[in-house]
């Protein structure tokens, strides 16, 4: 059985020539594509499309009634469906499968034509191949969502999913593979780093298999005419020059050493007519761990020849404790980016919660005493920099430097903080899923008297009256129990990371409790401050008022 | 075939995907080829011809002739019961009486349920809400429709923001407490 030996990650510092090997074991338990009704459809060639038209109906009706509907968000579709419906079942699919929203991500639709008319044959800019490119959008996305009352401008609302159509659609158009999704969308980015605590991820069933495929179908995409192993480009694509990839040959190698093909070398294009893509986040399947970069967009899937790629369940949260080098991602530990992701959408979580609570307007107001500042979008500003960037990196800069200390490991507070952020990850994602589920199980019935208006309005009123009675779908008193519950759910499983990551870089004993301690700490403090969050009146004000 | 010199173990056919065993099978609707097959794209082509023909309007104001106002106290309105006085008159500022007005307070977040009621005549042209319930602190647009016996209809939408609790008292004269609506709980009438 061979072993590749030839770096095949793209995208992150590689320690050049280290064979890439499985450590992570994989569970054996539920497999999506075997569970009746559901496999066939996601096995389907076309089930990414179907969810994607629905999706694309949606952000159409979005768009249409955003910009020509009742301006008011509960009467507009633009106000319902994005910020009460999407942002709640995004939540909740992270929470029991994964990544379903970028599987159904109808701004990928343009992706087909975008390319086929751009012909797309850049390369993404090396020194954007991070993330902080998305925790700049990010940071933006979340204050623009304050400073201009996002969830209450309809016409805003809709102008926010043009923008990302055409954002999606000029980025593919230029770049090869999936740039827009791998290095650009702040949506994706926060389902990338909330799935890292998802149940189920895309994974190969049996490695064994994978060790002998000589055609890498799952990356390079399935051709008429499969050839043996063929070195990639620059990206894992397989349309990149081949010089350009490191230290590899233009010859193709059977298991015995021999050049397979007795023409010569020969280019990928040359081998047929692609049946059916790869990877284009290039992450692959033998050595993909996790949910980063992954959106499930199931071309992997439809690519291996021996149906060796499932839907697997598995253990939540444990990839990040676990820090083996990961396909087009490299090692969470040497990735300062991902990690500032990470952590940044972690007090995003906390900060997008304070923002409709009554306390941030007094606050708002205090500082535009103190800093002589009457506008409200530069006030947001720096309330918004303090709270996703100064203070955490104030408290994440503490807590590593005490870890550190603590644990005599002598890593710098960088290296620190790379390796422990993403113990925060649960408890930030146990934020925005109370946050998130708390708008959709206080309105989410809300859907059916509007949709009964909007089709009046349109001259179809066979669903008769709206009952504009119809809201909540849990009882009130349900609500602040199952946020905390959330909440409380995601402070553990962060003790319970940050603890085996202690254990991972010192060891077990004394010297991991002390390197636990100030992350322990560190949740805890983010725990308390949700509680506070959730406890306190709720003040939503919006453009209406200015 | 070069497939077949490197089969999935346990497999004799080199493509296991032809083999392997389903209850069911979705239909192949296209040719085999990432990209082809046309009813993706007229499925395409048909959602956005039909949702691009749907939109509407944002309503009309109603008829020009009428003209109505709307006062709220206590002012600021604060969370709990308010006071609600609709005035409707004519262009020649003639009260207009029998008229039925209702009244629709959403908040500028959706998802909340709005709150609902019906005035009550009081004097020739003046009509009242004695208890309409703002339910969370936050910005409201109140909708007021008014339909007369001849069927015109006046429409108003009155911006307010409602604070936590009346500036300087601790209950309102009523005896309600200021309520103060969390994130730990929705807001229903």
């Amino acid at each position: 059985m061979g072993r590749l030996t030839t770096p095949w990650v793209r995208g992150a510092p590689l320690d050049r020539g280290e064979p890439l090997s499985r450590s992570v074991p994989k569970a054996r338990g539920v497999d999506l594509l075997r569970v009746p009704v559901l496999g066939p459809f996601l096995r389907w060639k076309h089930a990414r499309t179907t969810l994607q038209l629905v999706l694309l109906a949606a952000a159409a009706v979005v768009i249409m009634d955003g910009l020509f509907g009742p301006q008011l968000a509960p009467k507009n579709m633009a106000g319902v469906l994005p910020w009460v419906h999407w942002r709640g079942f995004v939540a909740l699919a992270l929470l029991v499968a994964g990544n379903l929203f970028c599987m159904a991500c109808p701004f990928m639709l343009t992706r087909r034509p975008a390319k086929a008319l751009f012909r797309a044959h850049g390369h993404w800019p090396r020194a954007l191949r991070t993330k902080w490119l998305a925790v700049g959008l990010l940071l933006l996305f979340f204050w623009a969502y304050e400073a201009f009352d996002l969830w209450a401008s309809p016409w805003l609302t809709a102008w926010l999913a043009i923008t990302y159509f055409v954002a999606a659609f000029v980025i593919d158009a230029f770049f090869r593979g999936a740039a827009f999704c791998k290095y650009v969308c702040p949506i994706g980015h926060f389902h990338f780093v909330n799935s890292l605590a998802s149940p189920v991820e895309v994974a190969v069933r049996e490695p064994e298999i994978c060790a002998q495929c000589r055609t890498r179908d799952c990356i390079v995409g399935r051709y008429e005419e499969p050839r043996a192993l063929v070195p990639l480009g620059v990206g894992g694509n397989p349309e990149a020059p081949a010089s350009e990839a490191s230290g590899t040959s233009d010859t193709l190698e059977t298991k015995s050493g021999e050049a397979s093909d007795p023409d010569g070398p020969r280019r990928p294009r040359e081998r047929g007519k692609l049946l059916q893509r790869g990877c284009e986040l290039w992450l692959y399947q033998e050595t993909k761990v996790g949910n980063m970069d992954c959106t499930f967009c199931m071309e992997c899937i439809q690519a291996c020849p021996y149906d060796n790629v499932g839907i697997l369940g598995r253990s939540p949260a444990r990839e990040l404790w676990e820090d083996p080098l990961r396909a087009g991602v490299g090692r969470f530990g040497q990735r300062p980016d991902l990690a500032a992701l990470a952590l940044f959408l972690t007090f995003a979580a906390f900060m997008n919660a304070f923002g409709m609570v009554t306390p941030v307007y007094a606050l708002e107001a205090w500082m535009g005493r103190v800093l002589g500042i009457a506008s409200e979008p530069v006030i947001l500003a720096i309330l918004f920099l303090a709270g996703t960037v100064v203070i955490p990196s104030a408290l994440v800069g503490l807590a590593a430097w005490a870890s550190s200390r603590l644990s005599g490991s002598g890593t710098s507070v960088v290296r620190e903080a790379t390796l422990y952020g993403y113990a925060l990850v649960p408890v930030g994602f146990g934020m925005w899923v109370a946050h998130y589920l708390f708008h959709f199980l206080v309105g989410g019935l809300a859907v059916i008297p509007l949709t009964q208006e909007y089709l009046a309005d349109l001259g179809l009123p066979f669903l008769g009256s709206p009952q504009w009675t119809l809201g909540p779908v849990l009882p009130d008193a349900w609500l602040l129990p199952l946020e905390l519950l959330f909440l409380e759910l995601g402070l553990l499983v962060s003790l319970v990371v940050a603890y085996r990551i202690a254990v991972r870089e010192v060891g077990a004993g004394p010297r991991a409790f002390r390197a636990f301690l100030p992350w322990g700490l560190l949740a805890l403090l983010l725990s308390g401050a949700g509680i506070w969050l959730l406890m306190q009146p709720m003040e939503m004000r919006g453009t209406v008022m200015g | 075939m070069r497939r077949s010199q490197n089969p999935a173990p346990g497999s004799a056919c080199p493509d296991a995907r032809q083999n392997s065993p389903r209850a069911f099978h979705f239909p192949s609707l296209s040719p085999s080829r990432p990209g082809s097959g046309s009813w993706p794209r007229m499925a395409l082509l048909v959602v956005v011809l039909l949702v691009a023909g749907s939109c509407r309007g944002e309503g009309g104001s109603g008829d020009p002739g009428l003209e109505m106002d709307l006062a709220i106290s206590p002012t600021p309105p604060a969370v709990g019961p308010a006071h609600l006085l609709i005035t409707l008159q004519d262009t020649g500022s003639h009260p207009l009486e029998e008229a039925r007005i209702t009244v629709e307070g959403n908040m500028s977040h959706a998802g909340m349920v709005p709150v609902l009621d019906t005035a009550q005549a009081r004097e020739p042209g003046k009509y009242v809400v004695e208890d309409f319930d703002f339910t969370m602190a936050g910005d409201w647009v109140l909708t007021v429709e008014a339909t007369l016996p001849d069927g015109r209809q006046a429409r108003l939408e009155h911006a307010t923001r409602v604070v936590s609790s009346p500036p300087g008292l601790m209950e309102d004269t009523a005896g309600h407490g200021a309520a103060h609506d969390t994130m730990g709980q929705g807001s229903t009438p």
